[in-house]
């Protein structure tokens, strides 16, 4: 016969967690001194959801004891001025989450997210080619916005980014090191980057080393019925280093392999929020502009353009010389490595007719056992002279350097 | 107790008392409610209660009481609105233990579901014993603190309490092991 006892205790032992967002908001409350109120429960539901998803991904902590300020005080920090964005950032307003990934050097914490309209000072407008971020009070210039949309209805993503190796010096050393950026299941990796990124801005504070940094882009809520992500990582761009993607199933994992930051946050959006037909709306109308981009694109080239790639096209590592001058400018030679924990070499020109960043492995830029290669840079304006070589070079201590050359064109 | 010490017993007690929350109400929203008006109400006697001498106890009693309070209102309200049972809201799967088939895995949460339905249906009094004694594995003394009564009528409900249980258990009770 079974024993009462046993049974008793077995069926009713504690097994009821409360949401830590419960917690965490007591705690939160119980510092501040304030009269504490309760958060609701959608809120609960969607972290909850959240905290499933990324639980044993890998180095995370979710819900500890805020050890950075709270979102709340970041945005009030940031500007005290900004009272619809303080507000959209209080906690009954916003969903708070202080989830932590520590990953390569540094420890990434996930503070909290709000979505709204008009939230902020800033304008945010867009274009066809770019964005233009625009605080109308205190610039004294305001830029001409003539054939730009505002973006008004905005994700607001706050982190904290601790570099546990050298504490961030100013938002430049930041941007220069940590990329961030959202993904929704299900859609195009690709096309995503192109719709959240080209309207994406932010706003920082650093404070006592630690960079707090509010992503902002188009709201992210009308989605919220797929699965979203927020990608930091210290790698140049979304690449199978960091994070594999696959479109077809709709999933994302980090690569477990990669030894610097690439950490992956769910993000609790609320699913009844979610509006398919605007998103999809929002996405096709993504999907026709980058259509139109690769229609101009397809546009027959100039003449003289055209006869200018040709030319470029026949230059080599060993007729270089022949065909193209060496630019002597300052900037104009750079050499990088080595080469990091992956194998790859960062290539960061800093040249200012042609700066870019990438990190490729050697092997991928110098293929068949090359040590040097040649490639034409596009001409900005259609412009033939504005065309550059690129002459990267495999030094024998494994770094590269990279040399630009201007091309003599024939008359 | 300073407020780091309550914030410890937030993370150390939660648990003990959301799981307590849970079955008193048997109401995820209200559960949610009684558990933060707890800790409201211990930031507001913050003073009163002593870190080392059994924070949980404290805590537990300021959710009863609290509870007391507010069932009034909540019977209320659950005579005109569907409230889902402990059982029915809850997925308090067993654990899965190694060596049970899916049948004797299912057997077995279905035992747990009347256990935990059997004392759900207890009259309150003798419920809330049970579940400080095997919920929240507190002594009798301990109970006694927190319902403010003799030890000596912790143990009567106790065993009046178990007496009904044994009852309305009979026929798993009887079961053979395995």
């Amino acid at each position: 016969m079974k024993k009462l006892d046993d049974m008793l205790k077995q069926a009713l032992s504690p097994k009821e967690e409360p949401f830590a967002g419960m917690n965490i908001n007591i705690i939160s409350k119980l510092k501040e001194d304030k009269p504490m109120k309760k958060m609701n429960q959608k809120k609960f539901a969607a972290i909850a959801a959240s905290s499933a998803l990324v639980l044993g991904i890998g180095s995370i902590s979710v819900y500890a004891a805020w050890k950075y300020l709270n979102p709340d005080q970041v945005i009030r920090e940031i500007d005290s001025e900004e009272s619809a964005l303080i507000e959209a950032f209080s906690d009954e307003n916003a969903v708070y989450i202080n989830e932590t990934q520590s990953y390569g050097d540094y420890d990434v914490t996930l503070l909290g997210i709000t979505n709204g309209e008009n939230l902020t000072k800033y304008k945010v407008f867009t274009s066809d080619s770019s964005t233009k971020s625009i605080h109308e009070e205190n610039e004294d210039y305001i830029p001409s916005t003539d054939g730009f949309t505002e973006l008004n209805d905005r994700s607001y993503i706050l982190f904290a980014v601790e570099n546990k190796n050298q504490a961030f010096q100013n938002f430049d050393d930041f941007f220069d090191k940590v990329q961030m950026f959202p993904v929704v299941m299900g859609y195009d990796y690709e096309e995503c980057a192109g719709l959240f990124e080209n309207a994406a801005t932010g706003r920082s504070l650093l404070k006592d080393g630690v960079m707090y940094y509010m992503y902002e882009c188009n709201n992210l809520e009308k989605y919220a019925d797929h699965d979203i992500y927020m990608c930091v990582t210290d790698d140049i761009a979304f690449s199978e280093y960091t994070y594999q993607y696959d479109n077809e199933a709709g999933q994302i994992a980090r690569n477990e392999e990669y030894e610097g930051l690439n950490a992956l946050f769910s993000l609790p959006f609320d699913a009844s929020k979610a509006n398919p037909k605007e998103a999809k709306a929002e996405y096709e109308a993504h999907l026709a502009f980058r259509k139109s981009l690769e229609n101009k694109q397809d546009e027959p080239i100039r003449e003289e353009l055209q006869e200018a790639y040709d030319f470029v096209d026949q230059i080599t590592p060993e007729n270089i010389d022949d065909y193209a001058t060496l630019i002597t400018e300052e900037g104009a030679t750079q050499t990088f490595g080595p080469a990091d924990a992956q194998g790859r070499i960062l290539i960061d020109s800093v040249y200012y007719r042609d700066m870019f960043r990438m990190r490729i492995a050697p092997e991928k830029l110098f293929p068949d056992g090359k040590t040097e290669v040649v490639q034409g840079s596009g001409a900005t304006n259609n412009n033939p002279d504005t065309i550059l070589i690129q002459h990267f070079k495999l030094n024998e201590d494994g770094t590269i350097t990279l040399k630009y050359y201007k091309p003599n064109l024939p008359e | 107790m300073t407020k780091k010490e309550l914030e410890n017993c937030i993370w150390e007690y939660g648990k003990d008392i959301y799981s307590f929350c849970r079955s008193l109400t048997l109401n995820l929203q209200e559960a949610d409610d009684l558990y933060q008006d707890t800790f409201l109400k211990a930031v507001e006697v913050i003073r009163e209660i002593e870190y080392e001498k059994n924070p949980k106890s404290y805590l537990l009693s300021i959710a009863l009481r609290l509870w007391k309070n507010k069932k009034r209102k909540y019977a209320w309200r659950n005579r005109i609105a569907h409230v889902l049972s402990l059982t029915d809201e809850l997925d308090l799967d067993c654990e899965k233990e190694v060596g049970f088939s899916p049948e004797q895995e299912f057997l077995k949460k279905e035992e747990m579901d009347l256990v935990r339905r059997a004392v759900e249906e207890l009259p309150e009094k003798l419920k809330i014993v049970i579940l400080l004694f095997y919920m929240e594995d507190l002594q009798l003394a301990e109970i006694a603190f927190v319902l403010k009564i003799p030890i000596g009528t912790v143990k009567s409900r106790l065993y009046q309490a178990k007496k009904i249980l044994k009852k309305e258990l009979e026929v798993v009770l009887n079961e053979e092991i395995g």
